[in-house]
Protein backbone atom coordinates (compact mmCIF):
# COMPACT_ATOMS: atom_id res chain seq x y z
CA UNK A 1 0.00 0.00 0.00
CA UNK A 2 2.82 2.36 0.96
CA UNK A 3 4.73 1.46 -2.16
CA UNK A 4 1.68 2.00 -4.35
CA UNK A 5 1.11 5.45 -2.91
CA UNK A 6 4.74 6.38 -3.39
CA UNK A 7 4.57 5.12 -6.94
CA UNK A 8 1.41 7.03 -7.64
CA UNK A 9 2.89 10.24 -6.21
CA UNK A 10 6.00 9.88 -8.35
CA UNK A 11 3.89 9.18 -11.38
CA UNK A 12 1.63 12.17 -10.74
CA UNK A 13 4.48 14.60 -10.19
CA UNK A 14 6.29 13.26 -13.24
CA UNK A 15 3.13 13.70 -15.25
CA UNK A 16 2.56 17.24 -13.99
CA UNK A 17 6.05 18.13 -15.16
CA UNK A 18 6.10 16.18 -18.39
CA UNK A 19 2.90 17.61 -19.83
CA UNK A 20 3.92 21.29 -19.74
CA UNK A 21 7.45 20.46 -20.86
CA UNK A 22 6.13 18.50 -23.82
CA UNK A 23 3.44 21.02 -24.68
CA UNK A 24 5.97 23.88 -24.56
CA UNK A 25 8.29 21.91 -26.82
CA UNK A 26 5.55 21.17 -29.35
CA UNK A 27 4.37 24.77 -29.34
CA UNK A 28 7.71 26.54 -29.48
CA UNK A 29 10.07 24.11 -31.18
CA UNK A 30 8.06 21.86 -33.46
CA UNK A 31 6.32 18.59 -34.02
CA UNK A 32 5.58 15.95 -36.60
CA UNK A 33 2.43 15.71 -38.69
CA UNK A 34 0.98 13.64 -41.48
CA UNK A 35 0.01 15.49 -44.64
CA UNK A 36 -3.57 14.96 -45.79
CA UNK A 37 -4.89 15.66 -49.23
CA UNK A 38 -3.55 16.20 -52.73
CA UNK A 39 -3.23 19.98 -52.87
CA UNK A 40 0.57 19.91 -52.69
CA UNK A 41 1.11 17.16 -55.26
CA UNK A 42 3.49 16.17 -56.66
CA UNK A 43 5.78 17.61 -53.99
CA UNK A 44 3.89 16.10 -51.05
CA UNK A 45 1.79 12.94 -51.09
CA UNK A 46 2.70 12.09 -54.72
CA UNK A 47 0.17 9.90 -56.48
CA UNK A 48 2.40 6.91 -56.98
CA UNK A 49 2.61 6.25 -53.26
CA UNK A 50 -0.06 4.79 -51.06
CA UNK A 51 1.23 6.34 -47.85
CA UNK A 52 0.86 9.94 -46.82
CA UNK A 53 4.00 11.93 -46.23
CA UNK A 54 4.98 12.82 -42.69
CA UNK A 55 6.65 16.20 -42.29
CA UNK A 56 8.52 17.99 -39.53
CA UNK A 57 6.77 21.24 -38.69
CA UNK A 58 9.13 23.86 -37.33
CA UNK A 59 7.30 26.30 -35.02
CA UNK A 60 10.42 28.14 -33.88
CA UNK A 61 11.22 29.46 -37.36
CA UNK A 62 7.87 31.27 -37.66
CA UNK A 63 7.77 32.70 -34.14
CA UNK A 64 8.37 36.19 -35.60
CA UNK A 65 6.12 35.53 -38.59
CA UNK A 66 9.08 35.74 -40.97
CA UNK A 67 8.39 33.53 -43.96
CA UNK A 68 10.13 33.39 -47.33
CA UNK A 69 8.84 33.02 -50.85
CA UNK A 70 8.95 29.33 -51.71
CA UNK A 71 8.57 28.07 -48.14
CA UNK A 72 6.08 25.29 -47.47
CA UNK A 73 4.03 26.33 -44.45
CA UNK A 74 1.12 25.12 -42.37
CA UNK A 75 -1.47 27.75 -41.50
CA UNK A 76 -4.98 28.09 -40.13
CA UNK A 77 -7.44 28.20 -43.00
CA UNK A 78 -8.97 31.67 -43.46
CA UNK A 79 -12.27 29.92 -44.09
CA UNK A 80 -12.19 27.87 -40.88
CA UNK A 81 -9.72 28.65 -38.10
CA UNK A 82 -9.82 25.10 -36.70
CA UNK A 83 -8.61 23.61 -39.97
CA UNK A 84 -4.89 23.47 -40.76
CA UNK A 85 -3.81 23.62 -44.38
CA UNK A 86 -0.36 23.22 -45.91
CA UNK A 87 0.61 25.41 -48.85
CA UNK A 88 3.54 27.09 -50.52
CA UNK A 89 4.29 30.79 -49.97
CA UNK A 90 4.21 32.45 -53.40
CA UNK A 91 4.26 36.16 -52.55
CA UNK A 92 4.82 38.44 -49.56
CA UNK A 93 3.40 41.80 -48.53
CA UNK A 94 4.03 44.45 -51.16
CA UNK A 95 4.46 41.90 -53.96
CA UNK A 96 2.34 41.97 -57.09
CA UNK A 97 1.07 38.49 -57.88
CA UNK A 98 -0.67 37.16 -60.95
CA UNK A 99 -3.96 35.69 -59.91
CA UNK A 100 -4.63 32.38 -61.72
CA UNK A 101 -8.31 31.78 -62.34
CA UNK A 102 -9.13 28.19 -61.65
CA UNK A 103 -12.56 27.02 -60.73
CA UNK A 104 -15.84 28.14 -62.22
CA UNK A 105 -17.67 30.17 -59.64
CA UNK A 106 -14.45 31.38 -58.03
CA UNK A 107 -15.14 34.92 -56.99
CA UNK A 108 -12.46 36.94 -58.71
CA UNK A 109 -10.84 40.30 -58.51
CA UNK A 110 -11.56 42.74 -61.30
CA UNK A 111 -7.93 42.61 -62.38
CA UNK A 112 -5.64 39.68 -63.04
CA UNK A 113 -2.92 41.14 -60.79
CA UNK A 114 -3.16 41.67 -57.05
CA UNK A 115 -1.01 43.70 -54.68
CA UNK A 116 -0.48 41.72 -51.47
CA UNK A 117 -1.39 44.06 -48.56
CA UNK A 118 0.81 44.62 -45.51
CA UNK A 119 0.58 41.88 -42.91
CA UNK A 120 -0.56 39.37 -45.57
CA UNK A 121 0.93 36.80 -47.90
CA UNK A 122 -0.18 34.73 -50.88
CA UNK A 123 -0.20 30.93 -50.68
CA UNK A 124 -0.87 28.24 -53.26
CA UNK A 125 -0.93 24.48 -53.39
CA UNK A 126 1.44 22.99 -55.97
CA UNK A 127 -1.45 21.00 -57.44
CA UNK A 128 -3.11 23.49 -59.76
CA UNK A 129 -6.81 22.72 -60.02
CA UNK A 130 -6.94 20.77 -56.76
CA UNK A 131 -6.10 23.40 -54.24
CA UNK A 132 -8.24 25.84 -52.31
CA UNK A 133 -5.74 28.62 -51.78
CA UNK A 134 -5.17 32.36 -52.27
CA UNK A 135 -6.47 32.02 -55.81
CA UNK A 136 -9.78 31.30 -54.13
CA UNK A 137 -9.73 33.26 -50.88
CA UNK A 138 -7.25 36.03 -51.71
CA UNK A 139 -4.28 37.22 -49.64
CA UNK A 140 -4.08 35.62 -46.20
CA UNK A 141 -3.12 37.29 -42.89
CA UNK A 142 0.40 36.26 -41.92
CA UNK A 143 -0.89 35.92 -38.35
CA UNK A 144 -2.51 32.66 -39.42
CA UNK A 145 0.80 30.96 -40.19
CA UNK A 146 1.49 28.12 -37.81
CA UNK A 147 4.74 26.39 -38.81
CA UNK A 148 7.25 25.90 -41.61
CA UNK A 149 7.54 22.37 -43.01
CA UNK A 150 11.29 21.85 -42.80
CA UNK A 151 11.70 18.13 -43.64
CA UNK A 152 9.87 15.18 -45.09
CA UNK A 153 10.50 12.47 -42.49
CA UNK A 154 8.51 9.53 -43.85
CA UNK A 155 8.52 7.37 -45.91
CA UNK A 156 12.27 6.81 -45.57
CA UNK A 157 12.85 6.86 -49.34
CA UNK A 158 11.50 10.40 -49.42
CA UNK A 159 13.49 11.70 -46.47
CA UNK A 160 14.74 15.20 -47.43
CA UNK A 161 15.14 18.72 -46.22
CA UNK A 162 12.51 20.99 -47.75
CA UNK A 163 14.22 23.94 -49.42
CA UNK A 164 12.29 27.08 -50.37
CA UNK A 165 11.52 26.89 -54.08
CA UNK A 166 9.03 28.56 -56.38
CA UNK A 167 7.46 26.92 -59.43
CA UNK A 168 8.97 28.45 -62.58
CA UNK A 169 5.73 30.11 -63.57
CA UNK A 170 5.21 31.62 -60.11
CA UNK A 171 8.45 33.58 -59.80
CA UNK A 172 8.16 37.23 -58.71
CA UNK A 173 7.48 39.71 -61.50
CA UNK A 174 10.27 42.13 -62.39
CA UNK A 175 9.83 45.79 -61.49
CA UNK A 176 9.48 46.92 -65.11
CA UNK A 177 6.52 44.61 -65.63
CA UNK A 178 4.95 45.79 -62.39
CA UNK A 179 5.32 49.47 -63.30
CA UNK A 180 3.81 48.76 -66.69
CA UNK A 181 0.82 46.97 -65.16
CA UNK A 182 0.27 49.75 -62.65
CA UNK A 183 0.20 52.33 -65.41
CA UNK A 184 -2.47 50.29 -67.13
CA UNK A 185 -4.47 50.18 -63.90
CA UNK A 186 -4.29 46.41 -64.08
CA UNK A 187 -3.34 45.86 -60.44
CA UNK A 188 -5.99 45.43 -57.75
CA UNK A 189 -4.96 46.76 -54.36
CA UNK A 190 -7.38 45.08 -51.93
CA UNK A 191 -8.88 46.87 -48.95
CA UNK A 192 -6.52 46.66 -45.90
CA UNK B 1 31.60 24.23 -2.79
CA UNK B 2 29.47 21.13 -2.46
CA UNK B 3 26.59 23.16 -1.10
CA UNK B 4 26.87 25.65 -3.93
CA UNK B 5 26.75 22.90 -6.54
CA UNK B 6 23.74 21.29 -4.91
CA UNK B 7 22.03 24.63 -4.75
CA UNK B 8 22.77 25.35 -8.39
CA UNK B 9 21.47 21.93 -9.44
CA UNK B 10 18.26 22.45 -7.50
CA UNK B 11 17.85 25.87 -8.98
CA UNK B 12 18.49 24.64 -12.50
CA UNK B 13 16.07 21.74 -12.28
CA UNK B 14 13.46 23.98 -10.68
CA UNK B 15 13.93 26.46 -13.48
CA UNK B 16 13.69 23.80 -16.17
CA UNK B 17 10.35 22.76 -14.72
CA UNK B 18 8.99 26.18 -13.87
CA UNK B 19 9.47 27.71 -17.32
CA UNK B 20 7.42 25.18 -19.30
CA UNK B 21 4.76 25.02 -16.58
CA UNK B 22 4.43 28.81 -16.58
CA UNK B 23 4.53 29.10 -20.36
CA UNK B 24 1.87 26.41 -20.73
CA UNK B 25 -0.30 28.22 -18.21
CA UNK B 26 0.07 31.57 -19.97
CA UNK B 27 -0.64 30.03 -23.36
CA UNK B 28 -3.55 27.81 -22.46
CA UNK B 29 -5.20 29.45 -19.47
CA UNK B 30 -4.53 33.16 -19.59
CA UNK B 31 -2.49 36.10 -18.47
CA UNK B 32 -2.64 39.73 -17.53
CA UNK B 33 -1.93 42.66 -19.83
CA UNK B 34 -2.01 46.44 -19.83
CA UNK B 35 -4.21 48.09 -22.40
CA UNK B 36 -2.47 50.66 -24.61
CA UNK B 37 -4.21 53.31 -26.63
CA UNK B 38 -7.57 55.01 -26.82
CA UNK B 39 -9.39 52.87 -29.38
CA UNK B 40 -11.67 51.25 -26.78
CA UNK B 41 -12.60 54.43 -24.92
CA UNK B 42 -14.65 55.06 -22.90
CA UNK B 43 -14.90 51.40 -21.91
CA UNK B 44 -11.16 50.85 -21.50
CA UNK B 45 -8.58 53.50 -20.61
CA UNK B 46 -11.20 56.22 -20.10
CA UNK B 47 -9.90 59.74 -20.54
CA UNK B 48 -10.44 60.89 -16.99
CA UNK B 49 -7.84 58.48 -15.67
CA UNK B 50 -4.10 58.77 -15.97
CA UNK B 51 -3.42 55.03 -15.61
CA UNK B 52 -3.96 52.42 -18.26
CA UNK B 53 -6.36 49.62 -17.49
CA UNK B 54 -5.01 46.17 -16.81
CA UNK B 55 -7.18 43.31 -18.10
CA UNK B 56 -7.26 39.56 -17.62
CA UNK B 57 -6.92 37.84 -20.98
CA UNK B 58 -8.56 34.43 -21.08
CA UNK B 59 -6.86 32.15 -23.62
CA UNK B 60 -8.82 29.04 -22.68
CA UNK B 61 -12.16 30.53 -23.75
CA UNK B 62 -10.96 31.07 -27.32
CA UNK B 63 -9.15 27.75 -27.78
CA UNK B 64 -11.90 26.62 -30.19
CA UNK B 65 -12.18 30.07 -31.78
CA UNK B 66 -15.71 30.49 -30.43
CA UNK B 67 -16.35 34.18 -29.85
CA UNK B 68 -19.62 36.02 -29.25
CA UNK B 69 -20.97 39.30 -30.50
CA UNK B 70 -20.13 41.95 -27.92
CA UNK B 71 -17.03 40.19 -26.57
CA UNK B 72 -13.89 42.25 -26.06
CA UNK B 73 -11.02 40.29 -27.59
CA UNK B 74 -7.32 40.63 -28.23
CA UNK B 75 -6.16 39.58 -31.69
CA UNK B 76 -3.16 39.80 -33.99
CA UNK B 77 -3.53 42.81 -36.24
CA UNK B 78 -4.26 41.83 -39.86
CA UNK B 79 -1.87 44.61 -40.89
CA UNK B 80 1.03 43.38 -38.73
CA UNK B 81 0.97 39.92 -37.13
CA UNK B 82 3.38 40.92 -34.36
CA UNK B 83 1.08 43.65 -33.10
CA UNK B 84 -1.77 42.81 -30.70
CA UNK B 85 -4.90 44.91 -30.78
CA UNK B 86 -7.93 44.85 -28.50
CA UNK B 87 -11.37 45.39 -30.01
CA UNK B 88 -15.02 44.48 -29.60
CA UNK B 89 -16.61 41.74 -31.72
CA UNK B 90 -19.49 43.34 -33.63
CA UNK B 91 -20.46 40.63 -36.13
CA UNK B 92 -19.74 36.96 -36.86
CA UNK B 93 -19.51 34.91 -40.04
CA UNK B 94 -22.73 35.10 -42.06
CA UNK B 95 -23.83 38.37 -40.44
CA UNK B 96 -24.58 41.47 -42.48
CA UNK B 97 -22.89 44.48 -40.95
CA UNK B 98 -23.25 48.18 -41.68
CA UNK B 99 -19.91 49.57 -42.61
CA UNK B 100 -19.36 53.00 -40.98
CA UNK B 101 -17.22 55.31 -43.09
CA UNK B 102 -14.82 57.17 -40.89
CA UNK B 103 -11.53 58.47 -42.12
CA UNK B 104 -10.82 60.26 -45.39
CA UNK B 105 -8.80 57.94 -47.55
CA UNK B 106 -10.30 54.81 -45.98
CA UNK B 107 -10.57 52.34 -48.79
CA UNK B 108 -14.23 51.40 -48.84
CA UNK B 109 -16.48 48.72 -50.18
CA UNK B 110 -18.83 49.68 -52.98
CA UNK B 111 -21.82 49.10 -50.72
CA UNK B 112 -22.51 50.29 -47.23
CA UNK B 113 -23.32 46.75 -46.06
CA UNK B 114 -20.93 43.83 -45.89
CA UNK B 115 -21.56 40.10 -45.50
CA UNK B 116 -18.97 38.66 -43.10
CA UNK B 117 -17.41 35.63 -44.85
CA UNK B 118 -17.04 32.20 -43.22
CA UNK B 119 -14.06 31.91 -40.88
CA UNK B 120 -14.09 35.71 -40.31
CA UNK B 121 -15.53 38.24 -37.91
CA UNK B 122 -15.96 42.01 -37.71
CA UNK B 123 -14.29 43.97 -34.90
CA UNK B 124 -14.48 47.62 -33.89
CA UNK B 125 -13.00 49.83 -31.22
CA UNK B 126 -15.61 51.57 -29.06
CA UNK B 127 -13.92 54.88 -29.81
CA UNK B 128 -15.49 55.72 -33.15
CA UNK B 129 -13.04 58.33 -34.24
CA UNK B 130 -9.84 56.77 -32.98
CA UNK B 131 -9.83 53.15 -33.97
CA UNK B 132 -8.21 51.25 -36.82
CA UNK B 133 -10.56 48.29 -37.09
CA UNK B 134 -12.75 46.35 -39.53
CA UNK B 135 -14.11 49.64 -40.81
CA UNK B 136 -10.61 50.14 -42.15
CA UNK B 137 -9.31 46.65 -42.92
CA UNK B 138 -12.55 44.73 -43.46
CA UNK B 139 -13.55 41.38 -41.98
CA UNK B 140 -10.77 39.67 -40.03
CA UNK B 141 -9.86 35.95 -39.99
CA UNK B 142 -11.03 34.40 -36.72
CA UNK B 143 -7.73 32.50 -36.64
CA UNK B 144 -6.10 35.77 -35.53
CA UNK B 145 -8.02 35.93 -32.27
CA UNK B 146 -5.74 35.50 -29.30
CA UNK B 147 -7.77 35.88 -26.09
CA UNK B 148 -11.00 37.19 -24.61
CA UNK B 149 -10.71 40.06 -22.11
CA UNK B 150 -12.74 38.69 -19.22
CA UNK B 151 -12.05 41.19 -16.41
CA UNK B 152 -10.66 44.63 -15.75
CA UNK B 153 -8.24 43.98 -12.88
CA UNK B 154 -6.68 47.41 -12.31
CA UNK B 155 -7.17 50.11 -11.14
CA UNK B 156 -9.12 48.69 -8.18
CA UNK B 157 -11.99 51.16 -8.56
CA UNK B 158 -12.60 49.78 -12.03
CA UNK B 159 -12.46 46.12 -11.09
CA UNK B 160 -15.27 44.36 -13.00
CA UNK B 161 -16.16 41.36 -15.06
CA UNK B 162 -16.41 42.26 -18.74
CA UNK B 163 -19.80 41.15 -20.07
CA UNK B 164 -20.47 40.87 -23.81
CA UNK B 165 -22.34 43.98 -24.89
CA UNK B 166 -22.95 45.72 -28.19
CA UNK B 167 -23.30 49.50 -28.62
CA UNK B 168 -26.94 50.32 -29.33
CA UNK B 169 -26.22 51.42 -32.88
CA UNK B 170 -24.21 48.27 -33.66
CA UNK B 171 -26.85 45.65 -32.87
CA UNK B 172 -27.42 42.93 -35.51
CA UNK B 173 -29.84 43.85 -38.28
CA UNK B 174 -33.17 42.02 -38.37
CA UNK B 175 -33.77 39.52 -41.15
CA UNK B 176 -36.39 41.66 -42.90
CA UNK B 177 -33.93 44.52 -43.27
CA UNK B 178 -31.26 42.15 -44.56
CA UNK B 179 -33.60 40.61 -47.16
CA UNK B 180 -34.58 44.08 -48.29
CA UNK B 181 -30.95 45.17 -48.67
CA UNK B 182 -30.07 42.02 -50.57
CA UNK B 183 -32.87 42.64 -53.03
CA UNK B 184 -31.49 46.09 -53.62
CA UNK B 185 -28.05 44.62 -54.25
CA UNK B 186 -26.75 46.77 -51.43
CA UNK B 187 -24.73 44.06 -49.69
CA UNK B 188 -21.11 43.40 -50.61
CA UNK B 189 -20.06 39.77 -50.24
CA UNK B 190 -16.24 39.89 -50.16
CA UNK B 191 -14.04 37.33 -51.86
CA UNK B 192 -13.46 34.27 -49.60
Amino acid sequence: MQAARRYFKSFASGFVVAVPVTVTFLDYVGYVARVEGASMQPFLNPEDRSFNDVVLLNRWSVRNFKVNRGDVVSLASPRDPEQRIIKRVIALEGDTVRHTFKMPGTRTYKNRYVRVPSGHFWVEGDNFGHSLDSNFFGPVSVGLVHARASHILWPPQRWQRIEPSLPTDRRPLDQETIDHLEEQGAVTVPKT
